[in-house]
């Protein structure tokens, strides 16, 4: 063992070092605390990205380019005009990504819209994998599981009653 | 930017918060390691803990990420399946309880998983073993690195690399200091801290939050989270068992533990360490389901957990999550770097490079081990290549290999090491072929599976028997 009053001197010395330093991306303009409306991103700017494949499991990540520096929210539409919205999601402080889950089998559309406007439109389309596909893993693994299980149950009751 | 930062503490608070706990954890570390005088007491606990301190630190080691971020994840992913699958991964504890008082019966004396590899299966089993333990390790040290900035950056928006930071310089001082003692004692005190933590948020999220609203706006705008018959979710349900059980099954974590425990405690302190834990990870998962009505859309899914608390319970509310996850990770971070460092002393150093070191020469190594670990472990983390889901699920395919040459090997002596060592190479292979080519949700159900066709081909081949004196092993130190 390294010689304690040592090792906590240097410990305490590293974590003090560490934590007080601040990443350089907190000086960045982007992460600025105080930015003045001039500053504020035109909405035109922001270039909505999603997934590139068809999205199997009902969740995905919808992107910006840029982390937003106004309030934001996603809408989503069934139609590629957006000519009705069918709801609308809050994007999360200053991050640069969104996840969004529970959707059903189906075609979405979504884009960002701001106070002055909105992004480009994606399209997200969700298929779920076949039902019998699902049941086939689930049985499979059901039966395997209840071999495990009857497995350590009899063999530790014959050794168990072996050493008693 | 005044209208889109709603972190809950502020970058100071968050750093405040890390230091407490840091130095507090750390001094008890080195007030509990005082107490260790030779190897066996830093990496065993001197093979005296009572059922109280057994319990808890087996309920307390496998509430980590896994269900303090990962639940919530994929609760958020998957909805209703999600949290009640995860809960599952309770019956690695519960079926490890009949192991673990087997193993203490079989190697009394022993000191790591490895230990039982090598002398119950031979040279190419252990070496096929020991790569997947490594592996294990890490891909866990990892993700429980990563979850310790992801839960920072959550809360206080502090960058990731800080808390990432943090977290594994607290571990790995108070388990250098304190070994398993320390590891085991802290554990203790955060498995109170986490129950009392999880059931508190739960509470006050069913108080503010009612469930009528929850279920309205889940059933309105995400109908697939309370679907049933979920493809994809009914997929994961039996691959993240047998990921669970693989874990548990292989990993010196639980085998150290298995031979620290007092007597005939081991039985009753996973079964009930396993009963603890199974209604956690409904309880985190639940949070997860309160994040549309909430408004909150997490940047990626594994931070959902953290940040419906926040936003549900404030600023307060924000310091009690951050004291349940931070002493969730840490009880099994902590848990981990002396089990890996063990595996390490013991398996690799004494066993092949030094056989004729001194006890006092192992825990000195013991102790460099583990600040490797922790240096590795920092470097692997910087980049942040994965989430916490991803990273796990593909170490299924690796862990699941192992539950069939594990639980034969402790019961079935017409089992050899070529079967087990084929069992676990094979196994993996098929594990990582279906993570690639189908998806994680079969990577520990494949490697399992082909795992276990081996196996039963294995002893229905094999005609002698193994002699289980060989277990007995006589030790070289001085």
């Amino acid at each position: 063992m390294p010689d304690p009053i040592r090792l906590v001197t240097y410990t305490a010395l590293f974590l003090f070092l560490t934590l007080t330093a601040r990443p350089s991306l907190a000086y960045s303009p982007a992460y600025s605390p105080a930015q003045s409306e001039a500053q504020i991103k035109p909405p035109d700017e922001y270039i909505l990205g999603g997934p590139d494949t068809t999205v199997r499991e009902g969740y995905f990540i919808l992107s910006l380019d840029n982390p937003p520096t106004s309030d934001l929210t996603i809408q989503q539409s069934a139609d590629a005009d957006f000519s009705s919205i069918t709801t609308e999601f809050n994007w999360f402080g200053d991050f640069s990504a969104t996840t969004l889950s529970g959707f059903a089998d189906g075609t979405y559309y979504f884009r960002v819209n701001t106070a002055a406007g909105t992004s480009n439109v994606i399209e997200v389309e969700v298929l779920h994998y076949p039902l019998w596909q699902a049941f086939s893993l689930f049985f499979a693994g059901l039966l395997l599981f209840l071999i495990v299980v009857l497995l350590i149950v009899r063999m530790h009751w014959v050794t168990h009653d072996r050493d008693h | 930017m005044t209208e889109t930062t709603e972190f809950a503490l502020n970058s100071s608070l968050g750093l405040g918060l890390v230091l407490l706990f840091g130095i507090a954890w750390i001094a008890f570390g080195w007030y509990l390691g005082r107490a260790n005088k030779t190897h066996e007491d830093f990496a065993l606990a001197g093979r005296n803990v009572g059922l109280a301190l057994a319990s808890a630190t087996a309920m307390a080691t496998w509430v980590t990420s896994n269900t303090t971020l990962v639940a919530p994840q994929l609760t958020y992913q998957f909805g209703i399946w999600g949290m009640v699958g995860y809960s599952f991964a309770a019956l690695g504890l519960i079926l490890f309880a009949p192991l673990a008082a087997r193993i203490k019966k079989l190697m009394p004396n022993g000191y790591t998983s490895g230990d039982f590899i090598r002398l119950r299966y031979g040279q190419p089993a252990w070496w096929a073993f020991i790569i997947i333990s490594v592996i294990y390790a890490f891909g866990w040290l990892i993700s429980l690195g990563m979850a310790g900035g992801i839960l920072l950056q959550a809360l206080s928006g502090l960058d990731y690399h800080i808390g990432m930071t943090a977290i594994l310089i607290i571990c790995v001082g108070y388990t250098l200091f304190g070994g398993l003692r320390a590891v085991i004692a802290t554990d203790f005190i955060q498995a109170l801290i986490i129950i009392i933590g999880v059931v508190f948020i739960a509470w006050y999220l069913i108080d503010t939050v009612s469930l009528e609203s929850i279920h309205q706006e889940v059933s309105a705008n995400h109908p697939q989270l309370l679907e049933l018959l979920f493809p994809a979710a009914i997929m994961f349900l039996f691959n993240n068992i047998f990921f669970g059980l693989g874990e548990i099954f292989h990993s010196n974590v639980w085998w150290s533990r298995a031979l620290a425990f007092k007597g005939k405690v081991a039985f009753k302190a996973f079964l009930l360490g396993g009963l603890l834990w199974l209604p956690i990870p409904i309880v985190t998962g639940f949070i997860a389901l309160a994040a549309p009505q909430l408004g909150i859309f997490p940047p990626s899914a594994d931070m959902v957990g953290p940040m419906v608390a926040a936003e549900v319970l404030g600023k307060a509310g924000a310091v009690i999550v951050f004291i349940v996850v931070f002493s969730a990770l840490a009880s099994s971070l902590d848990s981990l770097l002396a089990a890996t460092s063990d595996l390490i002393t013991r398996d690799i150093y004494h066993k092949k490079i030094n056989k004729q070191a001194s006890d006092k020469h192992l825990m000195r190594f013991n102790g460099y081990s583990i600040v490797g670990l922790g240096v590795l472990t920092w470097l692997i983390c910087l980049p942040q290549l994965a989430t916490l889901g991803a990273l796990l699920n593909f170490a299924g395919a690796f862990v699941a290999s192992t539950i069939f040459p594990v639980v034969l090997g402790l019961y079935q002596p017409r089992l050899r090491g070529g079967y087990a060592a084929t069992a676990m190479v094979v196994g993996t292979l098929a594990g990582l072929a279906g993570y690639f080519l189908v998806g994680f949700y079969v990577a520990a159900l494949v490697s399992c599976l082909v795992s276990a066709i081996i196996c039963a081909v294995g002893v229905w081949r094999c005609r002698t028997a193994f002699d289980w004196q060989q277990m007995q092993e006589q030790e070289t130190n001085t």
